[in-house]
C-alpha cells in the first residue's frame, strides 16, 4: 500500500495525475457527444448544461418541500427508495460494463500506458476510478440538485444521495470489471467483448422489460405492496441508506470502498493479462482446409445488401444497440396476441412506429456510416443505384421482422392488416429517405448519438406521424371520426420528408465541390 | 490522345488556397509513372481528381480516352484507386471483401473467382482468407485493398503511397505485383515518399510543388534539369528541384 500511497499525488506520472487524464477522456467523450460535426458546441453545451442544472435545482427546490409535506410514509418511502435504487443499479451496471469493455478493448492507449514507467497497479487503479467517475457522474448530474436543494431547504439527509451514488458506482464498477476480467480468463478476450456488450445492452433494457412484463400482469403494484408488508428488511436496508440513515449509509459506502480496493489490489495481474489477450483478440481461428471459397453475388444491389447485413450482424455492439430498439417491440407482442377478440388499433400503429424507427436506424448505419465511401465512389456505378441498394438493405430487415405480426393482423382483420402493411412500407421508406437526404456522415461507433441531429429529429417526427396516422385511420374507419386528424398526421410526415429534401438540396451545391464527379455523396 | 492512360489538362482545385494549380500531366499506356512532391504539394488532391473522387474547379481529366467529367462510369470501369489508408471493412473477411468489390465493378463469378484466388495467393493472404480484417496488420489490409483494386483487371492503377507501413516482404510483394501489372500492359501511377521506389521502378517521374508540375522526365532527364551528374540520386534531384532543405 505504501508504494500506492507514494503514487497518490498530483505530480506527473502519479495515480491522481493519471486519474485526471481518465476524467478528461470521459468529459472529452461527453463533449464530442454534444458537438455535432464541425460546429464546435463547447460554449453551447456548457450553457445548456448550466441552464439544465438551474432548472433541475429549481425543480428540486419545489419538489422537496412537497415530498416532506405530502410524501409517502417512512415505510413506503423506504420501499420506493429501494426500488429506485435497484433500477439505478441496473442502469449503472450497463454503463460500468460498457466502461470496462472500453477500458480493456477499445481505448487503445493501454499499450502506451503500460509501456511507460507507471506501475500497472496505478494504471488499473486510475482506469477503474475513471469508470467509477463516469458512472457516478451521469447519476449525480440528475440527483445532485435534489441533494443540494435538500440541504438548502433544511433537509440535510438528502445529502445521502451523494454517498449512495458514489458507493454504488464503486460497487457496480468493481463488479463489472471483475466480471469482465473473469470472463476474459474463462472464455478469452474476443468472446468476453461480445458477451459483455450484450450483457450491457440487456442490463440497460432490463428495467424497461421488467416494468412492461409487470405492467402486463398488473404485478408492479402487487410487488411493491408485498415489499411494504412482507419481510423484506434485507432489501429495504438499501432504501434506508438512500433515505440517509447513518448505519446503512456507512455500510453501503464501506462495501463500495472495500470492493473497489479488493478489485484494484487483487486483479491487476488479470487486468494486464486481459489487455495482452485483447491485443490479439481480432485474430480468428485457422482457415478451413480446401482454400478460400467465394460466393459472388449477382448484381450490385444483392452484393451491397449482403455486405451491409454482414457488417451489422458481426458488429456485436452495434447489433445489440439496434436490437435494443427491437426489445421495445416485445410489449407489442403482448398487446397483439393477448386481446385476440378485440384487436387493438394501437398495435398496427405501434408496429409502423417501431418498424420505421428500426429502418431509420439501419439507414443511418448503412448510409451515413459507410466505412469506405471512396471505394464506392471510385466504382463505375451511379450514386442513385447505390443509394437504392443501400435503402433496400436498410428497409428489408425491419419489414421482414414485422411480417408475421402483420400477417396475423391481416388474418384477423384484413382491412387493418392491409392498411398497416401499406403504412409499414411507406413509413420505412420515408425513414430511410430522410436519413439519405439529411443524414450527416458519421462513424458506426457513434450510432447511439445518431438520433440527436436534424435527421434524427425529422426521422423521429416522421415515425411518430406515421404511427399516429395509422392509429387515427384505423380508428376512423371503424368509428367514422378522426379522419381529418389522420390527414394532418400524414401532412406532418410529408413535411418531415420535404424538410429533409430541402436540406439535401442545400447540401448538394457544397457536396459537388467536395465529392465524387457526377454524383453526390452516398449519404 | 488514345495512347494516354491518364491525361490531366489545366486541372485546378482550391480549398481556400490553391491545392492544384492548372496542372497538366500525361501518362502513356503501359507506363510506370511516379508523382513526387513535398507534403502539401497537391499529390493526393491530384490523384483524387484523376480518379473521379473529387470534382475539379476547372480543367479536364481523361482516363484511357474517356472524359471523367462527362462519363464517370465509363472512365472508372478500367481504373482502380488505392489510397494511403486501405479501404477495407473491418467486419468482412478477405473473401467477402473481394466478393463485394467484384459486385461493385459488375464482375461475374466465372471471371472473379480464379482472379481472387490468384491475388490472395500471390499476396500471401490465402491463409488469412477466413479471418475478419479487423485483426489484420496495416500491411495485410493494404495488400487486401490492392487485391480488391486488381480484381477487375484495371488498365490504369492509381496508388497513393502504397508502400507506407509495409514491412520489407510485403513491400517487395506489392512492388513485384505493380511491375507485373506494367509488364502485362497495364499502367501504374503512384505517389511515394520512398524515393528509392520511384528511382528503381518508375520509367518517368513528375515532381509537383504548390499544385504545379515543376519537372517531369526520366531520372536522367531530371538529373540534367537539376544540373546534377550521373551520380546524383533521385533524392538529390528532388531536393534540388523542390528547393527543400536537405
Amino acid at each position: 500500500m505504501t508504494k500506492l500511497d507514494g503514487a497518490l499525488n498530483g505530480a506527473a506520472g502519479g495515480t491522481w495525475w493519471l486519474l485526471r487524464h481518465e476524467v478528461r477522456m470521459v468529459f472529452s467523450a461527453t463533449r464530442k457527444l454534444r458537438a455535432n460535426g464541425k460546429i464546435s458546441a463547447s460554449w453551447l453545451g456548457t450553457s445548456l448544461t448550466v441552464v439544465l442544472q438551474l432548472l433541475l435545482h429549481w425543480g428540486a427546490y419545489l419538489l422537496i418541500p412537497l415530498i416532506h409535506r405530502h410524501g409517502p410514509t417512512p415505510a413506503l418511502a423506504a420501499v420506493l427508495a429501494t426500488a429506485a435504487l435497484l433500477v439505478g443499479v441496473t442502469l449503472m451496471l450497463a454503463t460500468a460494463l460498457r466502461g470496462s469493455v472500453a477500458a480493456l478493448f477499445e481505448r487503445g492507449d493501454l499499450d502506451l500506458l503500460l509501456s511507460s514507467p507507471l506501475p500497472a497497479k496505478s494504471i488499473f487503479f486510475a482506469r477503474l476510478l475513471g469508470i467509477v467517475v463516469s458512472v457516478a457522474g451521469i447519476f449525480l448530474f440528475f440527483l445532485a440538485p435534489l441533494a443540494n436543494m435538500g440541504l438548502l431547504t433544511g433537509h440535510p439527509q438528502w445529502l445521502a444521495l451523494y454517498v449512495v451514488v458514489i458507493a454504488l458506482a464503486l460497487l457496480v464498477s468493481s463488479c463489472a470489471m471483475l466480471l469482465t476480467l473473469i470472463l476474459v480468463r474463462l472464455i478469452g478476450a474476443r468472446r468476453t467483448k461480445v458477451l459483455v456488450q450484450v450483457l450491457s445492452a440487456v442490463a440497460g433494457a432490463l428495467v424497461f422489460l421488467l416494468s412492461q412484463a409487470a405492467n402486463g400482469r398488473n404485478e408492479l403494484g402487487a410487488r411493491l405492496q408485498e415489499m411494504l408488508h412482507g419481510d423484506w428488511s434485507g432489501v429495504l436496508w438499501l432504501g434506508h441508506a438512500v433515505l440517509g440513515q447513518p448505519a446503512p449509509l456507512a455500510g453501503l459506502l464501506a462495501a463500495g470502498v472495500a470492493l473497489f480496493f479488493f478489485t484494484t489490489r487483487t486483479t491487476r495481474g488479470f487486468f494486464v493479462s486481459g489487455v495482452q489477450q485483447a491485443a490479439g483478440s481480432g485474430r480468428a481461428a485457422a482457415a478451413p482446409s480446401g482454400g478460400p471459397r467465394f460466393k459472388f453475388a449477382r448484381g450490385l444491389v444483392r452484393a451491397t445488401m449482403v455486405k451491409e447485413w454482414r457488417l451489422i450482424a458481426r458488429d456485436t455492439r452495434l447489433l445489440t444497440q439496434v436490437l435494443l430498439r427491437l426489445l421495445y417491440m416485445l410489449p407489442l407482442g403482448f398487446i397483439i396476441f393477448k386481446n385476440s377478440a378485440t384487436v387493438n388499433h394501437a398495435a398496427g400503429a405501434s408496429l409502423v412506429f417501431v418498424c420505421a424507427s428500426l429502418a431509420g436506424s439501419l439507414a443511418w448505419i448503412i448510409m451515413a456510416a459507410e466505412d469506405a465511401p471512396d471505394l464506392l465512389a471510385s466504382a463505375p456505378r451511379s450514386a442513385s443505384l447505390m443509394r437504392r441498394a443501400k435503402l433496400a438493405a436498410a428497409t428489408v430487415p425491419p419489414l421482414a421482422l414485422v411480417l408475421l405480426p402483420v400477417l396475423w393482423l391481416a388474418l384477423h382483420q384484413p382491412l387493418m392488416g392491409v392498411v398497416t402493411l401499406i403504412a409499414l412500407l411507406l413509413s420505412s421508406l420515408a425513414s430511410g429517405i430522410i436519413v439519405m437526404w439529411s443524414g450527416r456522415p458519421g462513424a458506426r461507433a457513434d450510432f447511439q448519438r445518431s438520433g440527436g441531429g436534424v435527421d434524427g429529429t425529422l426521422q423521429g417526427v416522421s415515425c411518430l406521424a406515421w404511427g399516429a396516422a395509422v392509429w387515427l385511420l384505423l380508428a376512423g374507419l371503424e368509428h367514422g371520426v378522426w379522419l381529418k386528424w389522420c390527414a394532418l398526421a400524414l401532412g406532418i410526415a410529408l413535411a418531415a420528408l420535404l424538410i429533409a429534401w430541402g436540406i439535401h438540396g442545400a447540401r448538394v451545391g457544397r457536396w459537388r465541390q467536395q465529392s465524387p464527379v457526377g454524383q453526390v455523396k452516398v449519404a | 490522345m488514345r495512347d494516354h492512360a491518364l491525361r490531366l489538362q489545366s486541372l485546378s482545385k482550391s480549398f481556400g488556397r490553391p491545392a492544384v494549380d492548372h496542372l497538366d500531366l500525361a501518362v502513356r499506356r503501359g507506363e510506370f509513372y511516379a508523382l513526387l512532391g513535398p507534403n502539401g504539394a497537391g499529390k493526393t488532391t491530384t490523384l483524387r481528381m484523376a480518379t473521379g473522387l473529387l470534382a475539379p474547379d476547372s480543367g479536364s481529366v481523361e482516363v484511357l480516352g474517356v472524359d471523367m467529367l462527362k462519363d464517370p462510369s465509363a472512365a472508372k470501369r478500367h481504373l482502380a484507386y488505392l489510397p494511403d489508408e486501405p479501404m477495407v471493412y473491418a467486419k468482412l473477411k478477405p473473401t467477402e471483401y473481394l466478393e463485394f468489390v467484384a459486385g461493385l465493378w459488375g464482375i461475374g463469378a466465372a471471371e472473379a473467382a480464379p482472379r481472387a484466388r490468384h491475388l490472395l495467393d500471390w499476396l500471401d493472404l490465402t491463409k488469412h482468407a477466413h479471418e475478419l480484417t479487423e485483426g489484420f496488420s496495416r500491411g495485410m489490409k493494404q495488400k487486401l485493398a490492392l487485391a480488391g483494386a486488381l480484381i477487375h483487371s484495371p488498365q490504369l492503377l492509381i496508388l497513393d503511397e502504397p508502400l507506407t507501413g509495409l514491412d520489407a516482404a510485403a513491400a517487395r510483394q506489392v512492388k513485384d505485383l505493380l511491375q507485373q501489372h506494367v509488364a502485362d500492359g497495364g499502367t501504374v501511377v503512384l505517389t511515394t515518399h520512398i524515393l528509392e521506389v520511384a528511382e528503381r521502378l518508375a520509367e518517368r517521374i513528375g515532381v509537383i510543388r504548390a499544385g504545379r508540375l515543376i519537372a517531369e522526365g526520366t531520372l536522367d532527364e531530371l538529373r540534367a534539369l537539376a544540373g546534377l551528374g550521373a551520380a546524383g540520386t533521385l533524392e538529390d534531384v528532388f531536393l534540388q528541384l523542390t528547393g527543400e532543405p536537405a
